[in-house]
């Protein structure tokens, strides 16, 4: 009973599609069923079509472009004057209301990150991935990397730079523009890389130089790698796995910088 | 729907869910003009129908982050919003169908033939019960499956089918006793 229904239901959409794409006429299409099937079809056959043939009235012309315009300004306007619509629904939940807390308590960390190891300064002139002014701040920082004539202002620089992705990684999700999320973790994983790698240059040059620096970092990266815990158990799923990245980076460049005290 | 589209579909929608504007600007491209036919089938002025559907739209991407824990199909998701804004818009105190002057004199201009063929299946439609309504519009103007039909309507898809074939003998019947179509009258 339930496969010659759903049978039926088949053979009345591929003769709809045959006939009200002008390759048969009713009689046509329905020789190809047995006469009882044929009988059957026929009504709702003609039906479907008297239907379709009817109903198929769009919008006027120029409505598509002028509402898809208005739309995507609609969702932008939402998404800047309230909190963001990805993060919104989820605050509702009680297990999401804490996520937010925890939100809450990354940004208060984050910017205590930047206290400590740079400047209040840096962090007010923050500028974010997708900003107008975000490209100035990142050329910012390259003429300050040509201008480091030694290994050392490497490390330093290339840390504090990879703070302050952090801190844009942490806005970023708090804000909703989570889009521009993988990019900025990809530069903070090179950053804090480059971090190491300098470190571990400096090692060979001068070992008591880079002992007493790495104290330094391995404190920065042990923050950072509370920083991204937090933001791991906050953010929503899609999210995780640029965060899961970063902080194996983290760990990995924190396990190098140990090596350095050690040295 | 070719594959190339689905796939296309899945990655929009993923831009989309991460706060991508365009993204989702290019599935409204995509679904509106179903949408649209589908909102136009049980209302009387293509004004509605457009401003329900840009809506639809909107509350759409409100509820972009609930959308997998759902489990339904995105062109299913979509109507479902589509058709409690409808029922919403119903309820509303605005009569359906009431056009302000300036829509009135747009109106006129729309075209002749399309307005008569949209009162032909108005004056059908609002015959039938609201769920007859509901199955035909999805299944044979915005061209849903079975199954996206149940979903958007909450059913089995069994249970669409027996509707749909129910539906279909009720407007058959219309048409022949000449009330399907105001000129037959």
């Amino acid at each position: 009973m339930r496969n010659k229904s759903v049978e039926l239901d088949r053979a009345l959409a591929a003769c709809l599609e045959d006939v009200s794409g002008g390759r048969e006429t009713v009689d046509s299409v329905l020789k190809r069923y047995p006469e009882d099937v044929a009988k059957r079809l026929r009504p709702a056959l003609e039906a479907s079509l008297w239907l379709h043939q009817r109903g198929q009235a769009g919008p006027r012309p120029g409505f598509m472009a002028a509402s898809r315009k208005r739309l995507i300004s609609r969702i932008r306007q939402e998404s800047e004057s309230r909190s963001p619509a990805l993060l919104r629904p989820a605050l509702a939940k009680p297990w999401h209301r804490r996520a937010g807390v925890q939100l809450a308590l990354v940004l208060l960390l984050v910017v205590a990150l930047l206290a400590n190891t740079n400047s209040i300064a840096a962090a007010s002139q923050i500028s974010f991935p997708g900003d107008a002014f975000y490209p100035v701040k990142i050329a910012r920082e390259e003429i300050r990397l040509a201008f480091s004539f030694t290994t050392a202002g490497d490390a330093q620089l290339y840390t504090s730079f990879s703070q302050r992705r952090l801190a844009e990684m942490a806005a970023l999700i708090l804000d909703g523009r989570v889009e521009y999320l993988p990019q900025t973790e990809a530069t903070f994983e090179r950053q804090v890389d480059l971090a190491v790698d300098a470190m571990e240059r400096l090692a060979a040059s001068n070992p008591s130089r880079a002992a007493s620096l790495a104290v330094q970092l391995d404190i920065s990266v042990f923050d950072q790698v509370q920083v991204l815990s937090l933001l791991a158990s906050a953010v929503p799923e899609q999210q995780r796995a640029a965060i899961d990245r970063a902080m194996a980076v983290s760990k990995d460049g924190k396990i190098r910088i140990e090596k350095l005290i050690n040295y | 729907m070719p594959d190339r589209q689905v796939v296309e579909d899945i990655q929009l929608l993923k831009e989309a869910q991460c706060g991508n504007a365009e993204a989702f600007g290019e599935l409204y491209e995509r679904y509106a003009p179903t949408i649209y036919r589908f909102l136009y089938a049980h209302l009387d002025n293509p004004f509605d129908a457009e401003d329900l559907t840009e809506e639809a739209f909107f509350r759409a991407w409100r509820a972009l982050p609930r959308y997998q824990d759902q489990g339904v199909p995105f062109r299913a998701f979509l109507f479902r919003i589509a058709h409690n804004l409808m029922v919403d818009f119903y309820r509303s105190d605005r009569r359906p169908g009431e056009l302000d002057p300036e829509q009135r004199d747009e109106s006129i201009g729309t075209g002749l033939s399309a307005n008569l063929e949209h009162q032909e299946l108005r004056h059908s439609m609002t015959q039938l019960r609201k769920d007859y309504q509901i199955v035909l519009s999805a299944r044979f103007l915005s061209d849903l499956s079975t199954e996206e039909t149940a979903k958007v309507m909450g059913r089995s898809a069994g249970a669409v089918r027996v509707l749909q074939h129910r539906a279909l003998g009720a407007l058959r019947k219309l048409m022949e006793n000449g009330k399907g179509c105001p000129d037959e009258e």
